[in-house]
């Protein structure tokens, strides 16, 4: 009965920590404003499992280059499809691939990270050097060259920019777990004979963890320009599919005559990145205990 | 007098490439139950190296060279890892000076002190939160209820500190090791953390061995004073007699800066703390010692009892020689 209660107290100080959270993202305007932005571009990439205006693979080279219009929102391309509905569909491709890859990535990293920093030594010397070659190239060009190396596909994508995104988080973890390892608190939960992995999911994992969040928010901007700066090189998911890079890509030859081929999914990719980019910097403030505490005096 | 713990000339040095720093050097303690002890010295006396030798807590490089501590008969120094932990933290509770950094920023202090009894007796840490409200009510948390779910920055140093001693006297221990437990604090909280040590000595029997550079501090709550200097000491004994009449001439030093009603500037003494990897011959303290004569650096006085009392000074009680 009495443990019912205390775990009921407990979760609901968590729902509080949490409501404190969230107050300090919503102060922030800008962050708040781009996640409903980001909401909305998801609402329509999710509304195209069901619902497309119109089929956006089907040609009708009569309508071909119509500007915006009531019949379509947003104009058709070179070939008379709906870009509204290419749109929507390519939104799977192009967020959902920078979202699979920038976990992963990050999982991949940040575990490697965690493990380096906490056993150090030798495990610490090997990764890292890992890590500095793969540091070494700048991330697109590294992206580049995977693609062309494993071929054109949604699974190559995945690879590729999930390995050009992991160094950085290992990278990034592995000097906040330096810092955390020689507090004196981790020395006592040792000393309590707890085992490595207890110390560091329990006790080292939940001290990196706001960064991490932070670092992802912000890469998954940046995955969804290069996810996008790959399909527009032709290095992405081959056509027809609607992948919002290669849609740019296919526009730029109109790009005087017809320039709504190009802005719209230029502007979708633009908006979708900023969002990101711009949310990562509200959640750097709402994680940070001590802006927490700033708002609660005031 | 049953004795809790005894520490028989212990050595504990540290091995640093400028030479080897003889932190601890031949020093024999008794703890008796119940009794606080205080051990007062100056900064790199060797008294946190003391204790923390007795608390099980010594790394490299510091290492024992010689000597026992025994406690109830069980030297912890010849201890494995797994028996060591039955004892430490268990039956000798340590409370340590900066109560900042040994709580975790992440995590209610319930969850902290609850760990504790999860990671010594099993089973998931909710289940022991009525227990930890207790401890908190016994270490005299305000409102413990809430208390628990309260994270480490929304509490006072003091309040902090409490926490810790919470977690030393978890599971009752029969001695307590308090490094310097209330440095960090102001003169306020400070009395009313010594004000619950004692307490708590009272209420669970226990013995405390209370290390501080504060001499009067010592004198108002210990029973017993060990002074140390520069890794030995130089004399022990009650603490009123020692404050009515101290032997040694660094005690008489310490003691004299500490009467401030003969309306006069407290007389420091003069020089520094010898240095522990090159300490000087004979009596450590006769290059400071107003009253040392030639034979002082040539002979180390050994601790010796005086009217009850054990001084190590060749001047006093002329047993040494």
């Amino acid at each position: 009965m009495e443990d019912d209660l205390i775990l009921k107290k407990a979760s609901e100080a968590r729902r509080k920590q949490l409501a404190s959270m969230w107050r300090v993202f919503k102060s922030n305007r800008v962050a708040y404003t781009s996640l409903y932005v980001l909401v909305g571009i998801l609402l329509l990439v999710v509304v195209s499992f069901v619902y497309t205006p119109y089929n956006p693979y089907e040609f009708n080279l009569g309508r071909a280059r119509q500007p915006p219009s009531p019949q379509h929102l947003l104009g058709t391309d070179e070939l008379g499809r709906d870009i509204l509905s290419r749109l929507m569909v390519g939104g799977r491709y192009t967020i959902g691939i920078s979202f699979i890859s920038v976990l992963l990535g990050s999982l991949i990293g940040s575990i490697l990270g965690l493990v380096s920093g906490f056993f150090g030594g030798h495990v610490d010397t090997v990764i890292q050097r890992v890590v500095d070659v793969a540091l070494a190239f700048p991330t697109t060009l590294l992206a580049i060259a995977l693609m062309v190396s494993l071929g054109p596909g949604v699974l190559s994508l995945i690879m590729a920019i999930s390995i050009s995104t992991f160094p950085v988080y290992t990278r990034l973890v592995r000097g906040v777990v330096l810092q955390v390892i020689n507090e004196d608190y981790i020395a006592a939960v040792k000393l309590l004979g707890r085992s490595s992995w207890y110390i560091i999911f329990k006790h080292v994992l939940p001290n990196v963890i706001s960064p991490i969040i932070v670092q992802t928010s912000y890469y998954l901007g940046f995955s969804i320009l290069l996810a996008s700066a790959l399909g527009f090189l032709g290095l992405g998911i081959p056509p027809p599919t609607p992948e919002w890079g290669s849609m740019v890509s296919t526009g730029r030859v109109y790009l005087f005559s017809s320039p709504h081929i190009v802005v719209f999914p230029g502007l979708f990719i633009t908006v979708t990145a900023l969002s990101f980019n711009l949310i990562g910097d509200g959640l750097r403030d709402a994680l940070d205990p001590k802006s927490r505490m700033f708002l609660r005096r005031f | 007098m049953e004795k809790v713990l005894e520490v028989v000339d212990l050595r504990v040095y540290y091995e640093i490439p400028q030479g080897t720093v003889k932190a601890v050097d031949g020093v024999d303690l008794e703890v008796f139950k119940g009794e606080i002890l205080g051990v007062a010295g100056e900064s790199g006396s060797g008294k946190s190296t003391l204790a923390l030798t007795i608390a099980g807590l010594l790394r490299p490089p510091a290492k024992v060279v010689s000597g026992k501590v025994l406690f109830k008969g069980v030297d912890i120094l010849k201890l494995g890892n797994d028996e060591l932990r039955s004892i430490r933290g268990r039956r000798i509770g340590i409370i340590f000076q900066d109560p900042v950094t040994y709580l975790n920023p992440i995590y209610t202090v319930g969850f902290q002190v609850g760990e504790v009894f999860e990671a010594h007796r099993g089973g998931k840490v909710g289940k022991y939160f009525s227990e930890v409200i207790n401890l908190f009510k016994a270490v005299r948390i305000g409102d413990p209820e809430r208390r628990v779910y309260s994270y480490p920055h929304q509490l006072s140093g003091g309040m902090k500190q409490r926490v810790l001693i919470s977690i030393a006297i978890a599971e009752k221990p029969e001695l307590i090791v308090a490094d310097e437990p209330t440095s960090a604090l102001d003169v306020t909280i400070q009395a009313e953390i010594v004000e619950l040590l004692n307490e708590i000595r009272k209420e669970l029997n226990t013995s405390i061995v209370f290390i501080t550079h504060d001499l009067a501090l010592l004198l108002e709550i210990a029973d017993r004073i060990a002074v140390m200097y520069a890794g030995k000491l130089v004399e022990v004994g009650r603490a009123d007699e020692m404050y009515k009449d101290p032997l040694h001439p660094y005690t008489k030093a310490l003691i004299s800066t500490l009467r401030y009603e003969r309306k006069r500037r407290p007389t420091p003494i003069k020089g520094s703390i010898p240095s522990l990897i090159n300490p000087p011959p004979g009596c450590r303290f006769h290059p400071r010692c107003p009253y040392a004569i030639s034979k002082c650096s040539q002979v180390d006085p050994k601790l010796s009892s005086v009217g009850g009392r054990l001084v190590s000074c060749l001047l006093v009680g002329g047993s040494n020689g």
